[in-house]
């Protein structure tokens, strides 16, 4: 009976979040196979860690499980000679947010744009913007599931969000380029 | 507060979490510094970008929040003890394949009882724990049958009016903030044995639900009581003769944020138009 009472009160706790953690994850490997190996794993190491776990509140609990598996997962498909995840070394950071306005706002609603710019962050940046912007963590919330004091995810989240408006205006000029070219203009 | 200290502060800005005096010193450093001003509007441009490319447009293409597949969802759920049966339990069950119903009745029937004794046990009843189980309830409903307007519009003058004729009263309706949370509609729903307004503001990729309704008559104003049941972060309050539950599954300090942006507004004399 008493395992019966564990599964209720998992299913009642920890299964309300299984789209924050299929979210992150996906985020994460960038793969939804890889995402949903990583989920079944983390709910697997969850319910088993579960007799610990008090309070109420399941989502950041679970999302710190679900993280360290992802990481786990990218560290083994980089030495079986995986694509290197980051992609956006030759971004030089000025340092500030230098985006024009107009140019970005022409483009909200366009997920595939926004997806693939997201996409080409680096892993620990990545990580901090989707908890932040796409989960809706706090700062607080964030430090404990990636497990690093608020200052980083503050310098990360500042810093991501610089790369991302950097990576976003350059996909879009690409995109505007090339579409000129398409309609026989100068290159 | 000069650049060089407001520039690493801009990011908290815009995201809450910095505390009320910083909060206005940085405001104050947006408005008079052209550069500061810049970068902020910058960095809201790239946040509503992020914000709004999540709805769904119906292009086919994937949203920015990715929801858990169905079969992973059941694979899950089947992975749990109770689904997945040791050998004796399985033969169990395939003698009696009414078990998990039964077991699942149980569950509900001892559920409900044990939140009646619970409330006998209480030397005051507290109207109020039944009332924030309804909340919960109306908002994983609207959630779940998909059914979050009857009205869809992010302006109050098309929300508000909308009530008028289907409620015994003209609930408040207002606009906040148009990023972090903006207003999605409205729709009647029934709670506490009446009919009430539920108002919808997002944040992210969650809903926040707003119910209100007329409070009794001899009801005390109170000030936002926070609590977190069932993994969604509520908040209640009674201002000028009306309750306000607000209800969401974002973070409490989320929640939080939205309530004070409320109750700023409440606080504030303005005339109801």
């Amino acid at each position: 009976m008493h395992e019966q009472e564990t599964s209720q009160r998992f299913e009642r706790l920890v299964l309300p979040h299984l789209d924050a953690a299929y979210n992150l994850a996906r985020w994460l490997t960038k793969r939804d196979h890889d995402a949903q190996d990583v989920v079944q794993e983390a709910f697997l190491r969850a319910y088993k860690a579960f007799a610990d776990f008090r309070g109420d509140d399941a989502r950041c609990w679970l999302l710190t499980i679900v993280r360290n598996a992802c990481f786990t997962h990218l560290e083994k498909r980089r030495s079986h000679g995986g694509p290197a995840t980051s992609l956006d070394e030759d971004l030089h950071d000025t340092g500030s947010y230098d985006a024009n306005p107009e140019v970005l706002l022409n483009r909200q609603g366009d997920r595939e744009l926004v997806r693939q710019s997201i996409e080409r962050l680096q892993p620990e940046y990545r990580e901090v913007i989707v908890l932040r912007e796409i989960e809706g963590l706090s700062y607080q919330e964030i430090a404990s599931v990636a497990n690093v004091p608020i200052g980083t995810v503050m310098s990360r989240l500042n810093r991501g969000r610089q790369r991302l408006q950097m990576i976003l205006s350059a996909n879009i000029a690409a995109g505007d380029a090339s579409a000129a070219q398409a309609k026989g203009g100068v290159a | 507060m000069n650049c060089n200290e407001c520039q690493p502060l801009l990011g908290p800005y815009a995201d809450g979490e910095l505390d009320l005096v910083t909060t206005l010193d940085v405001e104050r450093h947006i408005h008079l510094c052209q550069a500061c001003g810049r970068a902020s509007r910058a960095l809201a441009a790239l946040r509503t970008v992020l914000t709004t490319s999540g709805s769904s447009n119906g292009n086919g293409s994937p949203p920015l929040y990715f929801r858990a597949p169905e079969s992973l969802r059941a694979q899950i759920v089947g992975q749990l003890p109770v689904g997945r049966i040791a050998p004796a339990k399985a033969a169990l069950r395939r003698r009696w394949p009414m078990w998990s119903a039964a077991a699942a009745a149980m569950v509900a029937l001892v559920g409900t009882l044990a939140v009646m004794l619970v409330q006998q046990h209480q030397p005051k009843a507290n109207p109020d724990l039944a009332i924030a189980q309804e909340v919960i309830a109306g908002h994983v409903r609207s959630l779940m049958a998909n059914h979050l307007y009857d009205v869809e519009s992010n302006d109050k003058h098309n929300v508000k009016p909308w009530f008028h004729g289907k409620l015994d009263f003209a609930p408040d309706v207002q606009q906040y903030d148009e990023q972090a949370f903006p207003l999605k509609g409205g729709r009647l729903d029934y709670l506490a044995g009446r009919p009430v307004a539920a108002l919808v503001y997002g944040h992210a990729k969650h809903s926040i639900n707003l119910f209100t309704w007329p409070a009794a008559k001899d009801a005390p104003e109170t000030g936002p009581t926070y609590e977190n049941r069932q993994g969604y972060a509520i908040a209640h309050w009674v201002h000028s003769g009306m309750q306000y539950w607000a209800v969401s599954d974002t973070a409490q300090t989320t929640l939080q944020q939205f309530v004070e942006r409320v109750t700023a507004v409440q606080s504030a004399c303005h005339q109801p138009e």
